[in-house]
């Protein structure tokens, strides 16, 4: 049995083309229940976000069969499509989903959201009944996802300007639910900041903005204070991070004002952030004081580049735990295939041997209970001990690639079938036993 | 170089390699704790056979004040872990604490008679509470220099935030002039000896070295300032410590 995936994303097709043919929950309910149409699969998961949209499939199902039920789901011919389809088989299917899954395929590496994406998917498909010989496969995937984000920094450190605020303030301060934060400016930015600095719990938040109304409206939904820039220097005095992020042209925040309002605490820590081009921070302010940190856009920005590069060197202990979990889910699966076989001669043998051993018992009707249990333990030890190398062998074939070959020679040799049932002897009262 | 000294020697040279290439990546963090055991066992064992051997506690000699210094060090660190779990601590710690240790090692170990007990197990905590407070301090200085010169590395990711850092220092300073004050009393209430004095004015000089430390931050002395502060006035008492065991000939008291 083959696993397979066909899908785009963000690095195939354009916003237009995954737009077109993304599936919406209604076309993924859609998809499920015209499965019928899909001949041969064995298993179906749909995976559809804005970045991509994956159809794993289990089964013998050729590629142009995925394709065209696909596009039949959508309502859009393939050919508007086609060229930006990607297909993977097997290992590099696990490898992709794995991939997907920790979030190393994603827009921004290292996300977490996608494996929740992941997990829903598979549980939708569970919902419809969809999912059958592919849950082991996301079984694996929700580990794999869930090993990435606990065991390595993947997901650590902020990329993108509002988060890296918060994180560079949180390097000085521990509890930012104990600081005062200023915010300058309610443009873009400065509301972006704003949220990410309320989101992240920060004791006091102000707004200030040369039109109080624009200050107050944002102030109103974050739950903060607001005020004129007319206050900025007593506001000054008692905060512990200042940002700005403004249109103006000028320094908003000159020596002589950051001077005076930190006169008689000038070790106080105080973090300020200046993102406005042109400057709005006098560069000099970092001089006032040993507990002054002033980080322009420019010195954001490396920081970001810098938490990229890490999450960049975690990626690679990902790879290696996505490398550790395709081995165990191919031993797995190999041993799934292997496994109704080995069952089955076992049975087999199992069923002669106690038909055989009734025959003789009957023809030894002398014997005491315990002479007649002395000859069925016998029996059963001559045929394990019989059987027992071909079990061992059997079981390395799980690691080979080439065992379908083995494992038809090995049902053809001893007539087995593939219902699990020996074909000449019935099997009523075999009991399994251990390998000894 | 006896069995217990070398295994001590050996597992705490490793787990101070093992401590600073932690901060570089985390998997050596194994190696440093499974070593730090080693070699902390392995001191624990010396100390107890000492103690066996001596019929006293072994804290007569200024090798012997080191030796002990270091174990309780470790101890500290192997607490705060508990506390608050800081392992990065470890690869500015350990380091010291081997020099330390090396240092110990070329003091006269000829054993005294007797000690004041309270007196020396209460400054050598105390003077565990100053060196933990300027390691912090160190710890402070690399991360606020990486901040100010705003080239992130592995000190920006690997550290406590700078507040706390210098949050930690002020108290084990707090904590370690109790301590000190305590050992000061004990000592002057049993005399030991003519060299007594000796001793007594050098803690008494780190007493007050410490208490205007605590009397600054009341003034609003903070961050970088106490960080700098912290570091001169550990690198002192190391230099009090060796030099007072020098002109005491290697004894306590």
């Amino acid at each position: 049995m083959q696993i397979q995936v066909v899908g785009i994303n963000h690095k195939t097709a354009s916003l237009k083309i995954r737009a077109r043919v993304g599936l919406t929950p209604e076309l993924i309910a859609d998809a499920y229940q015209r499965l019928g149409e899909l001949h041969g699969n064995q298993g179906v998961v749909i995976l559809s976000t804005c970045n991509r949209t994956e159809i794993y499939v289990a089964g013998n199902v050729s590629y142009a069969a995925m394709v065209k039920w696909w596009a039949k789901i959508v309502g859009v011919d393939q050919s508007e499509f086609v060229d930006a389809v990607f297909w993977y088989a097997d290992d590099r299917a696990f490898d992709h989903l794995f991939r997907v899954a920790a979030g190393l395929d994603s827009m921004v590496l290292g996300e977490t959201q996608i494996l929740g994406q992941v997990k829903a998917a598979y549980e939708v498909s569970q919902r419809y009944g969809a999912a059958k010989a592919l849950h082991r496969l996301f079984r694996y995937t929700l580990t794999v996802g869930k090993r990435a984000h606990a065991e390595t920094g993947i997901s650590h450190n902020a990329l993108s300007m509002g988060h890296a605020v918060v994180e560079l303030a949180r390097k000085v301060f521990e509890d930012i639910h104990k600081t005062h934060a200023l915010v300058i400016g309610s443009g873009e930015m400065g509301t972006l900041v704003g949220r990410h600095l309320t989101s992240a719990g920060v004791g006091r938040l102000t707004l200030v903005n040369r039109t109080v109304a624009k200050a107050q409206e944002l102030a109103e939904e974050l739950g903060a204070d607001y005020a004129d820039m007319a206050a900025l220097p007593q506001l000054l005095r008692g905060a512990d991070i200042v940002v700005t992020a403004t249109n103006a042209s000028g320094f908003l925040l000159d020596e002589t004002m950051v001077r005076t309002a930190i006169r008689g605490n000038t070790q106080k820590l105080r973090f300020l952030f200046d993102l406005s081009v042109p400057r709005n921070i006098d560069p000099a302010i970092a001089k006032l004081g040993a507990g002054i940190f002033l980080y322009d856009v420019d010195d954001v920005e490396a920081v970001v580049q810098a938490n990229l590069a890490q999450r960049q060197k975690e990626a690679v202990k990902v790879e290696r735990i996505i490398q550790e979990e395709i081995r165990s889910l191919k031993e797995e699966l190999a041993a799934s295939e292997v496994g109704p076989v080995i069952r089955q001669l076992r049975s087999k043998a199992d069923a002669i041997r106690t038909a055989e051993l009734e025959k003789a018992m009957n023809r030894l009707p002398h014997l005491s209970a315990e002479e007649k249990a002395v000859v069925a333990d016998t029996t059963r030890l001559i045929l394990n001990k019989f059987l027992n190398d071909a079990m061992v062998t059997m079981r390395s074939w799980a690691a080979e690639g080439d065992k379908q070959n083995h494992i038809d020679a090995v049902r053809e040799l001893f007539k087995l079938t593939e219902s699990n049932e020996p074909s000449s002897v019935p099997m009523q009262g075999v009991a399994l036993e251990p390998e000894r | 170089m006896e069995a217990l000294l070398a295994v001590t020697f050996l597992g705490y040279m490793i787990a101070a390699a093992a401590f600073v290439a932690a901060l570089y990546d985390a998997q050596w963090k194994r190696w440093a704790f499974s070593s730090l055991a080693v070699g902390w066992g392995a001191q624990t064992a010396w100390l107890v056979r000492e103690g066996f051997q001596r019929g006293l506690w072994p804290i007569t000699t200024m090798y012997d004040w080191t030796a002990g210094f270091v174990w309780l060090s470790i101890v500290a660190f192997v607490f705060y872990q508990r506390l608050r779990p800081t392992w990065p601590l470890g690869g500015f710690l350990m380091p010291v604490v081997v020099v330390v240790w090396l240092g110990g090692q070329v003091l006269p170990r000829t054993p005294g008679t007797s000690t004041v007990l309270v007196s020396s197990i209460a400054s050598m905590a105390a003077y565990v509470a100053f060196l933990i407070a300027a390691v912090f301090s160190v710890m402070y200085f690399e991360k606020e220099r990486e901040l100010k010169w705003k080239k992130v590395r592995v000190f920006y990711y690997q550290l406590p935030s700078l507040d706390v850092m210098d949050m930690v220092s002020a108290r084990l300073v707090w904590l370690g002039l109790a301590l000190l004050t305590m050992a000061l009393g004990a000592g002057f209430l049993v005399p030991t000896g003519s060299r007594m004095g000796l001793r007594a004015v050098s803690t008494v000089i780190v007493w007050v070295i410490y208490a205007l430390y605590v009397a600054l931050r009341q003034w609003g002395w903070q961050g970088h300032r106490a960080a700098v502060y912290l570091m001169l006035a550990f690198v002192l008492i190391l230099v009090d410590v060796f030099l007072v065991g020098s002109l005491t000939h290697g004894a306590f008291y």
